[in-house]
């Protein structure tokens, strides 16, 4: 007590001063109406502004929530879609007519079309990357789904209408993924301008680049150019995003361009994915040579 | 300290009351001349006293101005300021002969950066408190150079006048 008295009597004239202030501001303030309003609203935007701030920060923390409930819900619109819609005429042709010869499984004859793509699925459901492995030749993804929801090998795993990879092996709850950027894996890319098919491969130098091989040098290509999955393909359903060319390097005496791809996936960002099978992937596949798979 | 006009304070304060705070011209000119006053009231007052005095003096004009608190606010922040704001401005030479200088006393230079300085300062913290939101506080600076400048003319006005009172007085005085 002693020391606060001494400091009020050190510092009076100030402490008078704010006092003073004080009492010119309470007189402002109670007396005059202009002020009292500007007051209350300094005071409604200061307590909005910092109500604004938390409410900010609590949406951003429930925004990983959010993700998930979002990518179910449109994976299940899609889904609702295409069951009312139904597949276009010819392919229901040609399924129904399968039906009848008792030729598709049980699971080929609840096919429907993935929303604008047009492609015939009998097979989708959501997912999230809980690893996602970079650095290596050869890098794999994990997902939190597995064969109880229905995954399967040989599936393929999009971001959207962009190919992220597709299913390697599953256990129980979760699914081994292998991307485009894995040294192994080869993909066959379409450039639809020119209609001709050529192989992706991952270099394994960046994960955000791969290589175009066999392209021919009499067709023409440029930057820019998009590369979509081709139809030879029975895992990928044939039209979804691959790439774009980022840059063409002619080789000396060499029949083929060397091309170099920008990946349509992100694969430091990538969270949420959804795991797809084409129809008839297995009546397909039962055609070609074992060795081909 | 007797050497102050007080009848001219008085004169001053009551001339804001019934004249200056009528004087609304464009919006812009509404000189405060009672400032004069505190501006000219002795610095060898306790300076407690002397922003009490400076409160009385705002208190009065806002009674009759209708306007709560603002000029009791900016009265007892000149008065508080002062004493500080007259070791920027004033010789140091000049404040050890005379701790106390009268405003006729002090040479014109340091006249105009002491009482212009403070007059600008209250004049642009009252049209600030008046207006009391950040967008006008370019024209609350524009209202009150403005009125400081009249203010200070005003001012030097009736320094001329009371000097050369002062030297009628002697003279007679002297005879």
């Amino acid at each position: 007590m002693g020391g606060l008295a001494l400091w009020l009597f050190k510092y009076r004239s100030l402490a008078l001063f704010i006092l003073l202030e004080s009492i010119g501001a309470w007189m402002t303030f109670s007396g005059v109406s202009y002020h009292r309003s500007r007051l209350n609203q300094f005071q409604i935007e200061i307590a909005g502004n910092y109500q604004y701030r938390i409410h900010r920060i609590t949406r951003f923390m429930g925004l990983d929530e959010e993700n998930i409930k979002l990518n179910q819900e449109i994976t299940a619109l899609k889904l609702q879609f295409s069951a009312k819609n139904g597949a276009n005429d010819s392919i229901k042709g040609q399924i129904a007519t399968s039906n009848q010869q008792g030729t598709l499984s049980p699971l080929q004859r609840n096919t429907f079309l993935w929303p604008d793509s047009g492609i015939l699925l009998d097979f989708a459901a959501p997912a999230r990357v809980v690893f996602c492995g970079l650095g290596n030749q050869q890098n794999y993804l994990l997902l939190d789904q597995g064969s109880l929801h229905g995954i399967q090998p040989r599936m393929a795993v999009l971001q959207g209408n962009k190919i992220a990879g597709q299913v390697q092996a599953v256990s129980e709850h979760f699914a081994r993924v292998v991307p485009l950027i894995h040294t192994k894996m080869r993909t066959s890319a379409l450039h639809p301008k020119s209609q001709t098919v050529a192989s992706l491969v991952w270099d394994g130098v960046s994960n955000r680049y791969a290589e175009l091989l066999d392209f021919p040098i009499h067709i023409p290509i440029k930057i820019g150019d998009s590369l979509v999955s081709s139809s030879y393909s029975a895992v990928y359903p044939p039209g979804l995003r691959l790439g774009r060319v980022d840059r063409i390097e002619i080789i000396p005496g060499a029949v083929t361009y060397k091309i170099r791809v920008v990946l349509a996936t992100d694969y430091r960002q990538l969270d949420h994915v959804q795991v797809i099978r084409p129809a008839l992937q297995s009546e397909r596949e039962k055609l070609l040579p074992q060795d081909l798979n | 300290m007797n050497r102050r006009p007080w009848v001219l304070f008085l004169f001053l304060i009551f001339m804001q009351v019934s004249v200056f705070n009528r004087i609304q011209w464009l919006g812009v000119f509404n000189p405060m001349v009672y400032a004069i006053v505190l501006l000219w009231l002795p610095l060898s007052w306790n300076r407690a006293f002397s922003m009490l005095i400076g409160f009385a003096v705002g208190w009065w004009i806002d009674s009759s101005f209708q306007s709560g608190g603002i000029h009791a606010m900016a009265s007892v922040w000149l008065m508080y300021f002062k004493p500080y704001w007259v070791k920027f401005t004033v010789s140091s030479v000049q404040l050890q002969d005379n701790p106390d200088p009268d405003l006729r006393d002090i040479e014109i230079r340091s006249l105009v950066s002491y009482a212009g300085g403070l007059l600008l300062m209250h004049h642009t913290l009252l049209y600030a408190l008046e207006a009391f939101r950040w967008a006008s506080l370019p024209s609350s600076i524009f209202r009150g150079s403005i009125n400081t400048l009249l203010v200070s003319g005003l001012l030097w006005a009736l320094i001329q006048w009371t000097r050369s009172l002062d030297s009628r007085k002697l003279q007679e005085n002297r005879y």
